[in-house]
């Protein structure tokens, strides 16, 4: 069987991490600018904000892919992974349970 | 083993997923067009002038709205070429300068969608455009005819420094061509159109992601292959019915199993 190990998902699982946290971080910014510009009427344009969380989450979603693939991770699972990249807080928890998962299954990573 | 019925399940999820994601990026796409319209508010035309009366170069193209009657009397032909005049009719308004409307455009001076004005008070919306300088000189246009539209030209006083491309144009009358269209400074919506792209995108990712699946199990297979024969395997060419009499005697018993696809 050609099941994961700690080496074949190192790589992965760091990619995975560091577009989870800046998905994640342009998120918070992305709901500041647009309660600034919809409540607060500070800004005109979210837009860019938008953009950039568009293309850093096609990003993220490959690494979360990857990663997920490389563990045989089951659909529910992928899913959850893939969709935490656009809801505001979620991809750090989804993180932290990407970490728990990897843990368990492969001892510490 | 290579499972059949999973793999015609995840091909039928993949397509399926494809056919949506084209259907999303087209909706993006649409989007970004139509936003660059939509986008910009209707004002009522007379906010678009500066107190001293003119038009500033930064108004051209806004979408306007006026509410008046049409004085057919003062109406006029701008003629743009042999084959396109512009149907210009002045909006008379109560306490308010009249606007020049651009009803629309047709390709005869003798068509007789041009007399069909709407009567009573009527509400019109278009793109607000500049006037034309005046040529000078004397026109050879036929009475009713210009080739420049000035506020001179069409004679009603007081009236707005400007003319108002009614959009969508009237029933009956094409759509006129405008120097300044509402998409001037804006164009395309840019959010829209990169999620559009990135729709593309995400369907190109699933091609990858239902090839790398059929990848890992393809060798997943091979490996449990390889540690169930030893030697390497045997490959029958022929088709399950004509292997299994071969089978009993010399394959092992858990191998050959005609429900399941054979790849290697």
């Amino acid at each position: 069987m050609a099941g994961p190990t700690a080496e074949s998902v190192a790589g992965a699982l760091k990619r995975y991490r560091v577009m989870a946290y800046v998905v994640g971080i342009v998120l918070i910014i992305f709901v500041a600018a647009i309660i600034a510009k919809n409540v607060f009427h500070l800004i005109d344009s979210d837009s860019y904000l938008a953009i950039a969380h568009g293309w850093l989450f096609m990003i993220y979603l490959l690494c979360a892919l990857d990663l997920c693939l490389r563990m045989r991770w089951s659909l529910p699972r992928i899913l959850f992974v893939g969709i935490a990249g656009t809801i505001p807080f979620l991809s750090f928890v989804a993180e932290n349970r990407v970490m728990s998962w990897v843990r368990a299954e492969l001892g510490s990573a | 083993m290579l499972r059949t019925g999973k793999w015609v399940a995840l091909t039928c999820v993949a397509l399926l997923t494809l056919v949506g994601f084209a259907a999303l990026s087209y909706w993006q796409w649409e989007r970004a067009q139509r936003d660059m319209i939509a986008n910009q508010p209707v004002v009522p035309v007379d906010q678009m002038f500066q107190a001293s009366g003119s038009l500033p170069s930064v108004n051209y193209g806004q979408r306007v709205e006026a509410t008046g009657t049409f004085d057919r009397k003062h109406q006029l032909l701008v003629r743009r070429d042999a084959s396109s005049f512009v149907v210009v009719t002045p909006l008379i308004r109560a306490s308010a300068p009249a606007v020049a409307i651009a009803r629309g455009t047709v390709a005869s001076p003798t068509d007789p969608a041009i007399d069909l004005v709407p009567s009573g008070q009527v509400t019109i919306s278009g793109t607000v455009q500049p006037l034309d300088g005046d040529p000078g000189g004397v026109s050879t246009l036929p009475a009713g005819q210009v080739g420049q539209l000035t506020a001179a030209s069409i004679g009603v006083t007081p009236m707005l420094a400007a003319w108002v491309a009614q959009a969508p144009s009237q029933t009956g009358l094409a759509e006129t061509s405008v120097a300044y269209g509402p998409a001037a400074g804006s164009g395309l919506r840019v959010q829209n159109v990169t999620y559009a792209i990135q729709w593309v995108l995400f369907a190109l990712c699933v091609v990858y992601f239902w090839w790398r699946l059929l990848r890992d199990d393809l060798n997943d297979q091979a490996q449990r292959n390889d540690e169930m024969h030893e030697p390497p395997l045997e490959q029958p060419t022929g088709a399950g019915p004509a292997t299994s009499q071969h089978g009993a005697s010399k394959v092992t018993q858990s191998e050959p199993d005609p429900t399941r696809k054979k790849v290697y």
